[in-house]
């Protein structure tokens, strides 16, 4: 088991994102372990998900899809993220100025725990200091509505 | 020792890019024909069918609107969940580079014309910024569109209901011959394009 989680820790220096950001060095180190195997399986679902369209940089694409990274609306709109990740876009976004039109397809497939894997990724990834979001936190946001 | 080395290196660099420099001719693709004339035998190229189809702005847009233009065309649609947006990425390098070039165009024609109508397209091509008239975004007969993917460009769509198509684009030359197929949701295959076009736009300058 131990040896399981060094060679987590390996892949994690080696494939080396910032992710360790002041968010990540406030959790508890149950949380940390957490935090790290969410981080990894968000990365492997953005790919699959997100990534055509909000690019491996996080930056979107023009005024046709908003950024990630850097997002206000993100940092402000953990709920609604959560939200619009599962069932699509419903209404003109904000984000960071700039007015979106609601194009972005639902993913029905995830479960309330990739949602939160997901979250916990675009939240850490290109310079974001979001936070973890638990599979319990996502379980919520996603009833909310 | 080293610095024979170093020697060495440099004048492999320097022969690997001479040999590169002298790009061959594109080839001509498509089905061509052959007939035989009083002198001899005419190949007949695979040539792109007329078409007329309507822009963003509302122009219509005709294979005259690029006479005298070498250009790339893709297929795509404006709400498409998958790859359009990688395409579009790629298309706007080429976007980028020729936007001032009144020898080169784009030609993005949308494989769902019926949502796809000219508000639609100019609301995405505001919001790709593009401003400059080399690049139409064309709507239509669905039936057309289908049909000049098809048969004229040889980058198939298909309509089983979910949009599926190729992400390619097309290269076509002033006599409207397909020159060269890229997978436009590939940087480096969209690198291959860039080339190609620079030496495709040389053949016109060095007749
Ligand atoms: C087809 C392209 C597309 C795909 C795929 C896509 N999105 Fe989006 N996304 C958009 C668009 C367009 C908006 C703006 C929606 C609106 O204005 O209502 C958006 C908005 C967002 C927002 C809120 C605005 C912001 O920039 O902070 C988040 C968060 C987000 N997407 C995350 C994701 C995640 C995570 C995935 C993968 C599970 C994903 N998106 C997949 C196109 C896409």
């Amino acid at each position: 088991m131990r040896l399981g989680y060094f060679l987590l820790f390996l892949l994690l220096i080696s494939c080396g994102p910032g992710y360790k950001n002041k968010a990540f060095e406030k959790l508890s180190s149950a949380d940390k372990i957490k935090f790290e195997k969410y981080f990894i399986q968000g990365r492997d679902l953005y790919k699959t998900n997100c990534l055509s369209c909000h690019q491996k940089n996080g930056q979107g694409l023009k005024k046709l899809i908003p950024p990630l990274a850097g997002s206000d609306y993100l940092k402000n709109n953990q709920a609604k993220a959560a939200q619009l990740i599962m069932d699509g876009a419903w209404e003109t976004i904000r984000v960071n100025g700039v007015d979106y039109k609601p194009t972005m397809p639902a993913h029905k497939h995830l479960t309330a725990l990739e949602v939160a894997e997901i979250l916990t990724y675009i939240n850490n990834s290109w310079g974001n200091e979001y936070g973890l979001v638990d599979g319990n936190k996502a379980a919520e946001y996603l009833k909310r509505f | 020792m080293k610095l024979i080395l170093f020697l060495s290196g440099v004048t492999a660099i320097f022969f690997i890019s001479c040999s590169d420099s002298k790009p061959k001719k594109l080839p001509i693709l498509g089905q061509s024909e052959y007939v035989e004339t009083a002198t001899g035998t005419d190949t007949i190229y695979h040539e792109i069918k007329p078409f007329s189809f309507i822009d963003q702005d509302s122009t219509i847009i005709t294979n005259d609107t690029y006479k005298g233009k070498i250009y790339v065309t893709d297929f795509f649609f404006t709400t498409c969940p998958s790859i359009c947006p990688l395409m579009k990425i790629q298309l706007l390098r080429v976007y980028d580079k020729y936007k001032d070039n009144p020898e080169v165009g784009i030609l993005s024609h949308s494989i769902d014309p019926e949502y796809d109508d000219v508000k639609v397209l100019k609301d995405y091509a505001e919001r790709l910024g593009v401003e400059k008239g080399m690049w139409h975004f064309v709507t239509g007969d669905k039936d057309k569109i289908y049909d000049m993917a098809q048969t004229s460009y040889y980058i198939g769509v298909r309509d089983d209901g979910s949009f599926e198509h190729s992400g390619k684009f097309a290269l076509v030359d002033k006599e409207r011959h397909i020159r060269g197929v890229y997978d436009g949701t590939d940087e480096k295959s969209v690198d291959k394009l860039l080339t190609d076009m620079e030496a495709l736009l040389k053949e016109y300058h060095t007749k």
